[in-house]
């Protein structure tokens, strides 16, 4: 039987609204069977940990600083690809540097996915918050942005 | 000339350890000869120190305050009562002078500096996390040091609250707000590129600032401290066992909380890696008491050392715990 969704982006920033994100991504198994799993190293992460590294006078290149958090993050995406693949899901890994939003619309263009799953950060539900604010700067350009359906998970 | 400026951050901070040692040496040697009053200098090097911390600091890593806000919370207890309440706890158990007990809780109360990101980064640590934590605890300083010193030792030693609070407010305010208008107006001025390329030089810069902090610091108490040799190494073993005992509780708040290693590491080294270039400005400023300034150029001496300790120590039991529950 085809399946109705086929292939999903789930993007993760290893937050605790991504894991919950993840858990939504496995609720469709019956509907699909791919998933690209994608972290973005964006500007911000990058500076921190050059600036940390200059503070111990550790500092190499950036080029070095990229290689490490890709390795990094690469380690965590393989433990978020075994729990995808042991509900039998076909598992693509993908770390990738610059503004997160531009580079999850851009992954799930070349990819060709159908659906987009992201998790929210945001301020609690008693403040008064824009949409941007409730959901997350990232997560709500995404939804602005793409010409895919987008789940956004609180 | 990135590279240069690379170079000559790799060599000064290597030997970080050497230059506070030398300039608490010179300090005493040359404050004994020449009875320096360099007092005056501290608050702008503090400036200095907190305003090259804040100009490479991008706005956006507020954001992941939302992301974490579980490690964060931990962070704050951590930094901000745990600290403080060991330090208070320690030094009133072993040393008879409340002034010196009040100086331990002043190093304990300060918020952490820039080298709680710098161990957090060579531990594998959430970088971004340790940054937050700075900044966060940089502003609610202003209330909260005073508040904790008035509590903890307020009815041993005279706490000038509001000198406190005005202290902090111009040794805090004043350079995070010059640091972020620095770095806003370079963003719109399309100079993002000069603090690119002087990024390697602000963590020597602030370096340089704390060292200087610690030379008049030495300087100023040089007499006492020639003279009463025994009163200085006794403080000392007490800062020992302080940072051992802060790093230890760390651990196990992080593990009780069950925070993964990368989050356990800034909120550890947050609550032993403090700011004491601040403490020291305001032990100047508001205490008039040697035995508060000794107490911070005690923790000068060991915090360094011991963090190198547990740099070897803490991943082993951290990263056991993740193994564990990853199993």
């Amino acid at each position: 039987m085809k399946k109705v969704v086929g292939k999903i982006l789930y993007a993760t920033d290893f937050s605790s609204q991504s894991e919950k994100a993840a858990d939504f991504v496995k609720a469709l198994k019956p509907v699909c069977n791919k998933v690209v799993v994608l972290h973005v190293v964006d500007r911000a992460t990058l500076e921190a940990y050059e600036d940390a590294m200059l503070w111990s006078g550790k500092f190499e290149s950036r080029d070095k600083l990229v290689e490490m958090l890709t390795k990094k993050a690469e380690s965590k995406l393989r433990k978020i690809a075994e729990k995808f693949e042991n509900e039998s899901f076909e598992v693509e890994l993908s770390v990738e540097l610059g503004k997160p939003w531009r580079v999850i619309l851009n992954i799930a263009g070349r990819e060709k996915v159908d659906l987009i799953v992201i998790g929210s950060h945001g301020c609690s539900q008693n403040s008064l918050c824009d949409l941007e604010a409730v959901i997350g700067s990232t997560a709500e350009k995404v939804v602005r942005h793409s010409n895919l359906p987008v789940v956004v998970v609180k | 000339m990135k590279k240069k400026l690379i170079r000559l951050n790799v060599f000064f901070r290597k030997y970080m350890t050497l230059w506070v040692f030398l300039s608490i040496f010179l300090g005493l040697v040359l404050g004994y000869t020449f009875r320096l009053k360099l007092n005056f200098l501290i608050l702008p090097l503090v400036f200095l120190m907190i305003y090259v911390m804040i100009v490479p600091t991008p706005f956006s890593l507020f954001a992941r305050v939302f992301m974490s806000p579980k490690e964060i919370i931990l962070g704050l207890v951590n930094i901000l009562i745990v600290a403080p309440l060991v330090a208070f706890a320690i030094s009133s158990a072993l040393l008879a002078n409340n002034f010196t007990t009040a100086g331990f809780t002043l190093a304990g109360a300060v918020p952490p500096g820039g080298m709680n990101a710098a161990w957090t980064g060579l531990l594998g640590g959430n970088v971004p996390l340790a940054i937050v934590l700075q900044a966060i605890t940089l502003i609610i300083s202003v209330i909260q040091v005073p508040y904790t010193l008035k509590i903890l030792v307020g009815t041993y030693v005279s706490v000038p609250v509001n000198l406190l609070m005005r202290s902090l407010a111009v040794l805090v305010f004043l350079p995070l707000t010059a640091g972020f208008l620095t770095r806003e107006m370079a963003i719109r001025g399309g100079k993002e590129n000069l603090i690119e390329d002087l990024r390697p030089l602000f963590p020597v810069l602030s370096g340089l600032a704390a060292l200087a902090v610690v030379f008049i610091a030495a300087s100023l108490q040089a007499k006492k401290i020639v003279s009463n040799p025994a009163f200085i190494s006794h403080t000392v073993v007490v800062a020992l066992l302080y940072y051992a005992i802060l790093f230890v509780t760390g651990t196990v708040i992080s593990r009780l909380a069950k925070l993964n290693y990368e989050n356990a590491i800034p909120v550890v080294y947050g609550g032993a890696t403090k700011n004491l270039s601040i403490a020291i400005a305001l032990a100047v400023s508001a205490f008039h008491n040697s035995g508060v300034i000794l107490a911070i150029i005690a923790c000068f001496m060991v915090q360094m050392p011991m963090a190198s300790v547990f740099f070897r120590i803490l991943p082993k039991i951290l990263a056991a715990k993740d193994r564990q529950q990853d199993l």
